[in-house]
């Protein structure tokens, strides 16, 4: 019994990295529809940066924090002075961020060598919790809850505060938006930053649950685009289940048919698009 | 009629200052990276050295290439008065872009010898050429098996284990030596963990044990969790957990082991491969604590050969792992053979003979060729972490003397 | 008339070129020959069709498979073994086609990325069938029997493989000239009216994508016998993207483009890198400064530079839909 709880929090943690990097990506190409081939790159930034705030500060705070604000930064770079003169162009958009891509991987092996590094535990949560015969690491909890909190705090902006509505509205209809007085291209760069400072959390957040190395960009970008099909471009609420879906699934499926892992997760993403765009949970 | 898009006609006046920028940065970077060291007056000796460079396998290549060059650099670039000329490509792990790099190398460059490799599909890519191109090839760390058994080659050597090779004693001595009856498997989910599965397999159930269960852990998982969940349920059942690991993985696994207790419910673990000294071990810390490991390297080793070897690797590049030690050994196999022909690289049959009987102390212990195969013949050392002075270190628990590729022992295999 | 000339300089320039230069330069331009005839397959996607295809290497990889399991166990000719890998792309194609051509622009993207994922998983765990991650070395290139001639010669292959890119570029250029060709652009431009007008669009479509399918296949059953090996690699979406560069590094809006976009980058990659190990840093460079200034690739900048009389068959790069 305790092996099957293990085995679902397992699915629930990753799930929740998961979603904070979907949530970013759904941001920036389920609201916006911008492609960002570097979104996974920002997410290595993000661990890699954590890694270097902690080595400097020792503060777990600020490496959890000032690391993603520099990966935003970042991102504003990347959109107010490249992206943003491409705004229905998905061919431009990719050969661009691709180019980026290659760039930040280059520069990230010559700065931080190609060694997988490690983000040490906080000495508060290294114990375990013990459910049955079998030990569940408490960082974990730490991060299922973080991603709850997150998606709480994500929900509440987009759905309860002027921002949100106002961010919805610019979307939907950006000239009207901007007859309304609302600077709609600051707003999508505003955007874009909280987006990539989302991927960027994800990172740090990743970073403790599996490290950083060479690749890990791709993987993750792979996750969080089969995450936005299932869930429904634009749904943060779709993004939130699609994570734990994809968490799950992904996690029972490699333990309990290992000849199919890649199909666990592509499989459905291949159904959905071909079959229900909206994706499970979308509009 | 078909339209004609408008091109941006103001584009590219645009574009020049960035241009300019994009020009001479690039020319900076080209100016301050070393292609490779340079050559003098006299027909040099050229090496092609073939390493990942980008990628992630780059961690490897570059530590292995670091150590290539510290042989050469030890040596003045000059072997018996000739001179030495590195030529270094990166096959970026890719065996396409081995190939074509190979292909350079040997066409276009005209390198005397080949050096290096370490992802096996690459390995396998270039055999063919090599062959027929008759250069000879030093591989310093891919595992790929055939290169030294059914594909095996004149002009292909291999200063490292064989895939199985390590495995195939270490089940031997955990069942002697240590009681293990029944043993887990784990290991990644292409060849290098099958191959050693089933090396550890045949070697245990010589010996009288059984193998309850193996875990492969598929192409790119990122969350070791679920599999170490898994594997802690055979804690009651099994008394042995055999891994082998490289890379990220080694270190998500190991760490696992620790976060999830399963050091606690087996009494033996032994690896290869994932608890390296150097980045490994820094990266995994206590978590590697009480492991066994099987290696070909001991950096502790009490031999002065390598003490000065890894004083040498600190003082020049400032950290230390265990990659250098791959890269150098390479190195020196090819040095002293050139050495026994005196640079006479022209004269290629006698100089295949005298990488054939190269043999001396090496920074790994004894070192030499077997000559059915070409592959080396080495000390295989047992080893355990432990806190030293602080520190997690390896320490010295056996040793197995001189051991070849079992494949040659019994080719049922 | 001009343009002809220029052509047949150019061909001239291949015909003579392996006996004006080293065996290993030789090869350099088969592959990029190879990857030519990749990039115009995917430009029929990307630039006739508006589909930005993710998942091209996986006809290309499944040719390259079928003639490295067809070759190893006893299929000598090479006619028979081409033939066969195209097929199996055509295939491969056709079932793809099924699902992909159901989606548009960036849900096209996708779902092209996750099938050829799908594929490349599978190459890499059916190691019986597959050879897994060391793949299948050891392709022999066999004679081309009733001439004599041995394709192990790198001269002779050079020959055979440029043989395949006229014949791959005249059979596209005839195709998109052709009545199917202006229907196909039509369906891009707008499809509503083409529908309206009675053309069944999604036959075209999946007709093309087949056809793209094949000549990818083509690529891949010839590399397949340049390397002498497969691998996973070959069905990776490092190809696929890399063909989408080349696609649009040369330019989406033409037949040549792409063709050029693929030499330049071979050509680019294996010079920077034997200069420097931040070959990755330049190139990415690169890719930025030709989408900032160059968006119709490099081609556009020759046409710009007026280099070029007007090529008749520049088609426009058409609305890029998501």
């Amino acid at each position: 019994m305790g092996y099957w709880i293990v085995q679902t929090m397992n699915g629930i943690s990753f799930g929740m990295v998961l979603f904070v990097i979907a949530a970013g990506l759904s941001l920036i190409f389920g609201l916006m529809r911008i492609v960002n081939l570097a979104h996974g790159c920002f997410y290595a930034l993000g661990a890699y940066l954590a890694i270097a705030i902690l080595q400097w500060t020792g503060s777990y705070f600020l490496s959890m924090v000032a690391g993603p604000c520099g990966v935003a930064i970042l991102g504003m770079i990347m959109q107010r002075f490249f992206l943003h003169r491409f705004p229905k162009k998905p061919l431009s958009q990719i050969l661009l961020t691709l180019g980026f891509v290659f760039i930040l991987e280059d520069l990230a092996l010559l700065i931080w060598g190609g060694e997988h590094r490690e983000i040490p535990k906080p000495p508060l949560f290294a114990g375990v919790l013990e459910i049955g015969d079998m030990s569940f690491p408490t960082y974990r909890l730490i991060i299922i809850a973080t991603g709850i909190l997150l998606a709480i705090g994500l929900w509440l902006f987009q759905e309860k505060t002027i921002m949100g509505a106002t961010v919805r509205a610019s979307v939907d209809d950006p000239e009207m938006a901007g007859g309304l007085g609302i600077n709609v291209p600051a707003l999508f760069t505003l955007i874009f930053c909280l987006g990539s400072l989302l991927s960027a959390f994800g990172g740090a957040m990743g970073g403790l649950l599996t490290g950083i190395y060479p690749g890990a960009e791709w993987e993750v970008l792979l996750l969080a685009m089969a995450v936005l099909i299932l869930g429904g471009l634009g749904s943060l609420k779709g993004a939130f289940l699609a994570s734990l879906f994809v968490g799950l699934v992904d996690n029972f499926g490699r333990v309990l048919i290992p000849n199919l892992a890649l199909f666990t997760v592509f499989a459905p993403v291949a159904l959905v698009l071909a079959f229900k765009q909206t994706g499970f949970f979308g509009k | 009629m078909i339209q004609v898009d408008l091109l941006e006609k103001s584009g590219f006046k645009k574009a020049v200052p960035y241009f300019l920028i994009m020009g001479v940065s690039a020319l900076l970077i080209l100016t301050f990276s070393s292609p490779g060291s340079a050559s003098e007056s006299t027909p040099p000796i050229k090496i092609g050295v073939l390493y990942p460079l980008v990628g992630l396998h780059a961690y490897l290549g570059k530590a292995q290439v670091e150590g290539v060059k510290l042989f050469f650099e030890k040596k003045g670039y000059k072997i018996a008065d000739r001179d030495i000329q590195l030529i270094i490509e990166d096959t970026e792990g890719n065996p396409d872009t081995g190939l074509m790099k190979a292909r350079k190398l040997i066409e276009k460059d005209k390198v005397h010898i080949l050096l290096g490799i370490v992802v096996s599909s690459v390995a396998y890519a270039v055999r063919d050429t090599v062959h027929s191109n008759r250069t000879p090839l030093l591989i310093t760390m891919a595992n790929a098996a055939g290169m030294t058994r059914d594909r095996r080659s004149p002009y292909i050597f291999r200063s490292y284990q064989a895939d199985g090779t390590a495995m195939y004693y270490a089940s031997q001595y955990v069942h002697e030596k240590m009681g293990s009856r029944k043993a887990i498997f784990s290991g990644p989910d292409y060849a290098y963990g099958h191959e050693n599965a089933e090396a550890f397999r045949k070697g245990f159930q010589k010996s009288g044990g059984e193998v309850l269960k193996e875990i492969f852990v598929p192409l790119g998982t990122k969350d070791f969790g679920p599999y170490l969940t898994l594997i802690s349920q055979f804690g009651g059942k099994a008394d042995t957990l055999a891994f082998v690991y490289g890379g990220s993985d080694s270190i998500k696994f190991v760490k696992g082991l620790d976060e999830y207790r399963v050091k606690d419910k087996f009494r033996v673990l032994i690896n290869l491969g994932a608890t390296g000294p150097g980045t490994q071990l820094k990266e995994e810390g206590k978590a590697a604590l009480g492991i066994y490991s099987i290696d070909m390297v001991y950096s502790n080793l009490n031999s002065p050969v390598t003490k000065e070897f890894l004083a040498l690797v600190k003082e020049k590049y400032g950290y230390y792992d265990f990659n250098h030690h791959w890269g150098y050994l390479g190195a020196e196999v090819v040095g002293r053979a050139l050495e026994q022909i005196r640079g006479n690289i022209e004269q290629k049959d006698k100089f295949l003979e005298a990488l054939r009987n190269v043999r001396f102390e090496s920074i790994n212990g004894p070192f030499e060729f077997d000559h059915q195969g070409q592959n080396a013949i080495v000390n295989f050392y047992i080893l355990r972490n432990e806190m030293v002075g602080g520190q997690v270190d390896q320490v010295l628990v056996d040793v197995l003397p001189k051991r070849r590729d079992p494949w040659w022992l019994d080719q049922q295999w | 008339m001009r343009w002809w000339v220029g052509k047949l300089c150019v061909l001239l320039l291949f015909i003579i070129l392996p006996h004006a230069v080293g065996t290993y330069y030789v090869s350099l331009a088969i592959k990029m020959l190879i990857f030519a005839i990749f990039a115009m397959s995917l430009n029929l996607l990307v630039g006739y069709m508006d589909l930005p295809s993710l998942g091209h290497a996986a006809f290309f990889g499944v040719a390259a498979y079928a003639v490295a399991i067809l070759s190893k166990n006893g299929v000598e000719s090479v006619w028979l073994n081409l033939m066969l890998g195209i097929g199996m792309a055509g295939v491969v194609a056709a079932i793809f086609g099924l699902l992909a051509l159901r989606t548009r622009g960036s849900y096209f993207f996708m779902i092209t990325l996750a099938l050829a994922e799908v594929l490349w998983g599978v190459a890499y765990r059916w190691r019986y069938f597959t050879g897994g991650d060391d793949g299948i070395p050891g392709i022999a290139r066999p004679d081309l029997g009733f001439i004599g001639w041995s394709l192990g010669d790198a001269t002779i292959y050079f020959y055979f493989v440029f043989f395949f890119f006229t014949i791959a570029y005249i059979l596209i250029s005839t195709f998109m000239h052709s009545i199917f060709g202006h229907i196909v652009v039509g369906i891009r431009e707008n499809e509503l009216r083409m529908r309206s007008l009675g053309y069944n669009t999604w036959l075209y479509q999946y007709v093309l994508f087949i056809i793209s399918g094949l000549f990818a296949g083509l690529a891949g059953s010839l590399s397949a016998y340049f390397n002498g090996f497969v691998s996973p690699a070959d069905l990776s979406v490092r190809v696929s993207a890399e063909g989408f560069l080349m696609v649009l590094f040369g330019g989406a809006g033409s037949l040549l483009g792409p063709a050029i976009g693929a030499g330049s980058i071979v050509l680019l990659k294996n010079m920077i890198s034997a200069f420097t190990a931040r070959w990755l840093l330049i190139l990415g460079m690169i890719y930025v400064f030709v989408v900032m200034f160059a968006p119709q690739g490099v081609l556009g900048i020759i046409s710009k530079l007026r280099l070029r009389n007007g090529p008749k068959h520049q088609l426009a790069l058409g609305r890029q839909h998501l």
